[in-house]
């Protein structure tokens, strides 16, 4: 008896189930398979194939005046990796370490900070010999200090390593104290190279040169 | 009978030739808006993501550059085919959504006293999901999931895989019953990393140029709709 009831359930499942898919699958054939088609005012002429691939040459001839000739840089931030590249080959492959995606609040304040590198397209806007960081407020709230009225109490000498290159909004690609961090997500948002990589990227690139982060 | 079979020739040849020409044009049209779309994300400095589903590729995508590439495995979908387009990433949802660390501001006498961890708590590719879904305009759901190898993972996959093959046909018959949009498309990524570079890279508001080649398949009522 117990038997013959489990078959019957597993059979009313199993129905339902089939019953369900084909269900689903019927309307997918006939009701979605109807696309929506744009509308076109009856009597205009139908653009041809020939006028077609005319148009998306076009397209492609003003995409390519964005592409970046010559060398650029990519930069993989979960895989902290920078490229070189030219004409769109690498070759260059750096382990660096990007943004550590921590938060910092300033404790009774209104400030917060997300410790992300920047993604997107970005130039190379400054090329620094023995930079010299001016620490940012939240550099002084992280180690439980309070930021100085002080500017000359801001400067730092010796983070930022031998060669740094500037790509906005206070971001850089430099050198680093802790390389055996490199290949991990550490950094306040910068980008670290380790020294002798660092000196090559820096003496193969120019200001102008294209940085594209993801 | 000779010009019979002389007439059905020419009309059996004139259709062969006329079907690729139409998938053909159809193919250029929908090349030609994602170009179109594209041009105009380039000028934004911002990446996006370009899916050609026909040949099972995601690419990632910055001013035209291809910085990144990932195989899809496979694909399954549910209610309307998505069509060639440009769409915009409003939500990616995640069931464990990696979560920041807040730093403590800890002075340097007590820094001095802690004993320091060799392991930094930071947001690396290995704390993202490897199953998640990206929500767009219009009821489109993209869902990505990858191979898991530990058996309660594939068992929660599995359960899941079970749910969808109710819910989704489900939501199919409701979805067409009310006319409304909808749309659910199923990736599976080659290795879990993978899907995870997918959701590191994915961010809210990015553009997905998605290309798929559809066979077309209008009927006459909806022709008679659609020209009324």
């Amino acid at each position: 008896m117990k038997k013959k009831t489990f078959i019957l359930a597993a059979a009313v499942v199993a129905g339902v189930f089939a019953l369900l898919e084909l269900g689903g699958l019927a309307l997918e054939i006939f009701v979605y398979s109807k696309p929506k088609v744009e509308a076109v005012a009856s009597g205009v002429r139908e653009i041809t194939a020939a006028e077609l691939n005319r148009r998306n040459k076009s397209f492609r001839s003003r995409l390519s005046v964005y592409k970046p000739f010559g060398l650029y840089i990519v930069v993989d931030t979960a895989g902290n990796r920078l490229y070189l590249n030219k004409g769109g080959t690498v070759f260059r492959e750096v382990v660096v370490s990007c943004g550590s995606g921590d938060v910092l609040d300033e404790p009774g304040g209104t400030r917060s900070w997300t410790f992300d590198t920047p993604r997107g397209g970005f130039a190379v806007q400054a090329k620094l010999v023995n930079p010299t960081w001016i620490k940012p407020d939240w550099a002084f709230i992280e180690e439980g200090e309070r930021p100085p009225a002080d500017y000359n109490s801001r400067i730092d000498n010796d983070s930022l390593g031998e060669y740094a290159l500037g790509f906005g909004d206070g971001f850089f690609i430099h050198g680093t104290l802790y390389t055996r961090l490199l290949g991990r997500n550490v950094t306040h948002g910068c980008i670290r190279v380790g020294d002798q990589d660092l000196k090559f990227v820096f003496e193969s690139v120019g200001i102008g040169t294209r940085i594209f982060i993801y | 009978m000779g010009k019979r079979v002389i007439l059905g020739t020419i009309l059996a040849a004139a259709t062969l030739w006329a079907a690729p020409q139409t998938e053909d044009r159809r193919v250029l049209i929908d090349q030609g808006r994602l170009l179109e779309a594209e041009t105009a994300i380039v000028k934004t400095n911002q990446s996006y993501f370009f899916v050609d589903l026909s040949a099972r590729r995601i690419e990632l995508r910055i001013q035209g550059v291809v910085l990144k590439t990932w195989n899809v495995a496979e694909y399954t979908q549910w209610g309307r085919p998505l069509p060639s387009g440009s769409f915009k990433l409003v939500k990616k949802e995640a069931l464990r959504t990696p979560r920041r660390t807040n730093i403590t501001p800890v002075a340097d006498k007590e820094k001095q006293d802690k004993p320091k961890s060799s392991d930094p708590e930071v947001l690396e590719l290995k704390d993202m999901p490897g199953r998640f879904s990206f929500e767009f305009e219009n009821g489109i759901t993209i869902r990505f999931k990858s191979p898991a190898k530990k058996i309660f993972p594939r068992l929660g996959y599995f359960l899941g895989s079970i749910g969808r093959a109710i819910y989704l046909p489900l939501k199919t018959i409701w979805a067409a019953v009310r006319h409304a949009d909808f749309t659910d498309i199923q990736i599976t990524a080659q290795r879990e990393s993978d899907a995870q570079g997918i959701y590191w890279t994915a961010q809210e508001g990015m553009s997905v140029l998605v290309f798929r080649k559809i066979n077309y398949r209008v009927s006459l009522k909806a022709r008679r709709r659609f020209l009324s």
